[in-house]
Formats: structure tokens, sequence, C-alpha cells
């Protein structure tokens, strides 16, 4: 009983003294005069409180350095990642004999050929042709080619084509000139959403030549609808055409009729010779009820003696009784006359 | 051949039942001796709704159509505590005139289903027609599809089980008749009288009677 009196107490002073903390420790004054007059006091903005020292800047001097002159800023330019000058003849001196224009052979062999193929297959279904010109991501075309004059020059004649200027694995900086013909049909905004489309293509993959494939597969997609405008059957809505889920769709619509996703024949033949078996079979079925209805059955007559008086009748045939399920039909295969049998 | 009363076998040209007596004359007295006219459907127990009735109507002409000769007909009413129901079968399709059958069907082509509520018993008679098609067992197999559907009432359903099953096997008969018409006439042909039977026996027994034979008279030269 003493002990559970002195319990509580305890407690609130234990909480008490909890609470009150401990004083920070103070420099002893002669151990801190020794210590500065030795030139270092440990912590000694710390233990102290006295106010923090102002830092002391340190004044700068201006370097004297002169301002760089033109020559030395067109310097650094050329520092940056250009197109070798022996490559230029290469890429923009004459029409390119084949559709994907890469002297500086960035991508490899095989890829080449296939991409090729494709370009070819493009060219030989499409009435614009897609001419790619692929340089590295970081690389610069020399200021003194135009893009556009390039295309005038080398495009003017001959097929409508589509002049894609490609840096792999940066085909955000990916630009498209189209031939003089076809420029005044297709509109500016569709050009961009074209290439815009192709680009968004392309960043589904982190492959560079992967992601040129893209490039290409989206951008052969967008100038199959430039087809249309420039023939003029395009609808008004198809300048409206989103970048988005409308792409795809038509995507998905082109792949069918490539016959990549589409069914094959066998499914196709199989699914129609189901039906037909179906068909058959439901003919059949319908005839044969049609022709059971129509059935008739006649038994043959016999002279039969009238029995127990009854000039038409005397079959006697069995009697059930369904007063309850414990009597199942099993159980009254014996038939017993009406007397003997109750409800 | 049984008698409706006695359930025992009898001949199948006996004017009355050798065991019990029974004839038809029995089965006026209890039901009446005059003629009954009613359709195919009497539900006097009323165990049929509307729909019901037009649902067993169509059965009985779709079976009355595939069986020229034959009509069912069916009749449910109470028949008393101890449900004579193979004797109201037979006075009934002796004594009834279906108005609703033509005319070119008569009794003997009936099948008659009785269905009593009170007793929870249902029965099913047929004319002479039927007589070497359709036996007991048959009846039997028939009323026992509609066993079910009848303990719990659904006696509409049930009733159309039976005329399915009826309809079935009587199709089956008719082409086992028509295959092999011999075999049922010999259930009902008429048997043959002893006393001819013998006749028949003797008159095939011809004895021979010995011919004189004649003599030539000839004169003997000397």
């Amino acid at each position: 009983m003493v002990r559970k009196r002195l319990l509580v107490p305890g407690l609130f002073s234990g909480l008490l003294f909890a609470n009150v903390e401990p004083p920070l420790p103070e420099w002893n004054a002669e151990e801190r005069s020794r210590m500065v007059e030795d030139g270092w006091l440990a912590g000694g903005s710390l233990l102290t409180y006295e106010p923090l020292p102002a830092e002391e800047q340190a004044e700068e001097t201006p370097l004297a350095v002169d301002e760089p002159t033109l020559e030395e800023l067109a310097e650094a330019e050329a520092e940056e990642n250009i197109v070798d000058e022996g490559y230029l003849a290469a890429y923009f001196e004459e029409k390119p004999e084949h559709y994907l224009v890469d002297p500086q052979g960035l991508l490899g062999t095989k890829e080449l050929q296939d991409l090729q193929a494709f370009l070819d297959y493009h060219a030989g279904d499409a009435s614009i042709d897609m001419y790619i010109y692929v340089f590295d991501g970081d690389q610069q075309i020399p200021g003194d080619v135009r893009e556009e004059e390039v295309v005038e020059r080398l495009y003017s004649v001959g097929k409508p084509a589509v002049v894609a200027y490609y840096y792999l694995g940066a085909p955000q900086r990916s630009e498209i000139y189209l031939s003089p013909i076809i420029t005044d049909a297709v509109s500016a905004a569709e050009q961009r959403r074209a290439l815009k489309s192709s680009v968004v293509q392309a960043f589904a993959s982190v492959d560079p030549a992967e992601q040129l494939e893209a490039f290409l597969v989206q951008m052969s997609i967008r100038i199959y609808w430039m087809e249309r405008m420039t023939e003029g059957t395009a609808a008004e809505t198809m300048e409206a055409i989103p970048d988005g889920d409308g792409v795809r769709k038509f995507r998905g619509k082109k792949a069918a009729t490539d016959g990549d996703g589409a069914l094959p024949d066998w499914m196709g033949l199989a699914g129609g010779v189901s039906a037909s078996v179906v068909g058959g079979l439901l003919l059949f079925w319908s005839g044969l009820m049609w022709w059971k209805s129509r059935a008739r059955f006649r038994f043959p007559e016999f002279e039969i003696e009238p029995r127990l008086g009854g000039s038409h009748a005397a079959g006697i045939g069995a009697v059930i009784s369904f007063c309850s399920s414990a009597v199942p039909p099993a159980r009254q295969r014996d038939q017993v006359p009406d007397y003997m049998r109750r409800a | 051949m049984k008698c409706p009363r006695c359930v025992q076998r009898i001949h199948r040209a006996a004017a009355a039942c050798p065991h019990c007596g029974f004839g038809l004359a029995d089965a006026d007295r209890m039901f009446g001796d005059g003629e009954v006219k009613l359709r195919s459907l009497t539900d006097a127990a009323g165990l049929f709704r509307r729909s019901e009735r037009d649902r067993i109507e169509d059965a009985l002409e779709s079976f009355g159509t595939s069986f020229p000769q034959m009509f069912v007909a069916v009749y449910s009413g109470s028949l008393g505590e101890t449900g004579n129901l193979r004797q109201f079968g037979f006075w009934l399709l002796n004594r009834g005139i279906f108005e609703d059958v033509d005319v070119s069907k008569p009794n003997e082509g009936g099948v008659l289903i009785v269905i009593d509520p009170d007793s929870k018993a249902a029965g099913i008679s047929f004319g002479y027609l039927l007589d070497p098609f359709f036996e007991e067992r048959d009846s039997f197999e028939c009323l026992s599809r509609a066993h079910s559907y009848w303990l719990e009432g659904r006696y509409c359903d049930g009733l159309l089980k039976v005329l399915n099953h009826l309809g079935k096997l009587l199709r089956k008969r008719c082409r086992q008749a028509k295959r092999d018409p011999e075999k049922y006439e010999r259930k009902v042909a008429t048997p043959v009288a002893v006393e001819d039977l013998v006749k028949k026996i003797r008159g095939g027994n011809v004895p021979t009677v010995r011919q004189p034979v004649p003599h030539e008279d000839k004169e003997v030269e000397w």
C-alpha cells in the first residue's frame, strides 16, 4: 500500500525532471584565452553565445581578358559536328539513285537493305516517292546548303517526292520538304502533322534504326493522304486528321491491306465451310420437320369381333396413380382392379 | 384383352367377362345407357387454364392429322372414391359422341385418356382399331411420362408428354405393321373351331378304292 502511494508521485516527478534540459557546456575563460592565443579555437563559433563573426569576403579582381572576336566565334562553331565536305556531293549534288541516302554509312548493311526495300515498295505503290537523307544525330548541315533549294533543284522534275532529312537517334530534328509540284496541294499544316506523327512513332523505340523504320512507315502512311489531297479526292475532314488514334487506325487499316494482322486464308475458308455446313444442317432439319408434319400414318384394318358388348371399343390400357412420389410408375407395373386401388 | 373391372384376361370375342361377368350393360348401369355428347377435350374437373386448353387442342389436332384414322380424347373429372377409370373409359368410348371429331373417324379409332384428380389416377382406353397394335404396357409407358408432372399438378404438361410419346409409339407400330401385317393380324384373327379343324384334317385323307380289272374274252382256234 505504501508502495502504491509513492508510485504516482514518483512517476510525476520523473516526468518533470525529464523536461528539464541540462545546461550547455561553457568555456572556461582561462582555457579559452589560451586556445585563442594558440591561434585556433575548436568549435569557437559554436560553444559561445557571441554572434558569428561576419565572413570576410575576398575582393575579386576582374580578369583582364579581351572579348572574343568574330573569327574566334566561328572557330567555336566549327568545333560542332558538321557534315564533312566529302559527303556533301553525295548528299546534295545530284538526285540520288536510291531512296535512302546514307553516304556516311551510319546504318548497318542489313538495316540499309531493309529500309531500302521498304522505300522501293513504297515507290512502287505510291504516286509520291519518299527520299530519306540520313545524318547523325548531332550533325549539322553546312550553312551554305539550303534544303529548300536542294529540293527545288532536284525534285521539280519527275515524280513528286517527299524529302526528309532525318537525324539518326534524334528524330525530333527531322525536317521534310515537298516537291514544288505538290507543295501547293498539301498544306503546311498537313506537312507539320505528317512530320509530327512520324516523329512520335519514331520515339516508340529507342533503337535508332527502329526509330527510322517507324518514321518511314508513318511517313508513308501520311504520304498516302497527301496523294489523296493532290488528287483532289480528299475530303475537308482529311485536313483535320488527328495525329493520334486516327492515324493508328489508318495504319491498322493499311496493315490489313498489307496482310499484317489480317486473318489467314485458311480461317476464312474454315469459317465459310462451317457456315455452309450449319446452313445445310438447318435446311435438312427444316425439311425433315416439314416432311414429318406432312407424314400420314395408317394402320391396316382388321376384322375385330366385338367384346363385352362394346360395339366400338373394349381396349383397356394401364391405369397409373400419381397420388404420391413414394409410388413411382415402376412400382405400378402390375395392374390391379380399380376397387383394389385407393386414392 | 382384359376385363375393365377385374383386369383379368378374357377372350378376344367374349361377350362378358368369364371371371366377373362384366359387360357394357354393367357400365350403362353405372354411368347411363344413353349416348353422351362431348368434345374431344372435356375438362369437367377444371384442370386446365385457357392457354393450356389451346395447347392441348392443338396437340390433339396435330395427332389427328398425323393419324387420319384416329383421334385422341381427353376427359378429366371425378369418378368417385374407387375411380372406375377403366370401366368409365370403356363406357365412354362406346357411348360417347365426340362432336368435334370428324365423322370419318369412328370411335373404333379413338384413344381416350381419363384423368381423375380426386383419386389421383389416369388411364387410357382405346378402340378396336388399335387392338392388334396397342397393348397395356404401351399405355403404361405413355402414362409414365406424365407421372412426375401430374405429381406437381402440371396436368397440361403431363398430358402433352403422354400425347407426344403416344404419337411416337404409334408411328413406330405403324411402320412395323406395314412391314409385317400378318404378325398383327394373327393377334386378332378369329380362332378356328376345333370341329372345323378336325374336318379340315380329315378332308385331306381320301381312302383308295379298288377298281375291278376288266378281263378280255377271246375264242381259242383249234
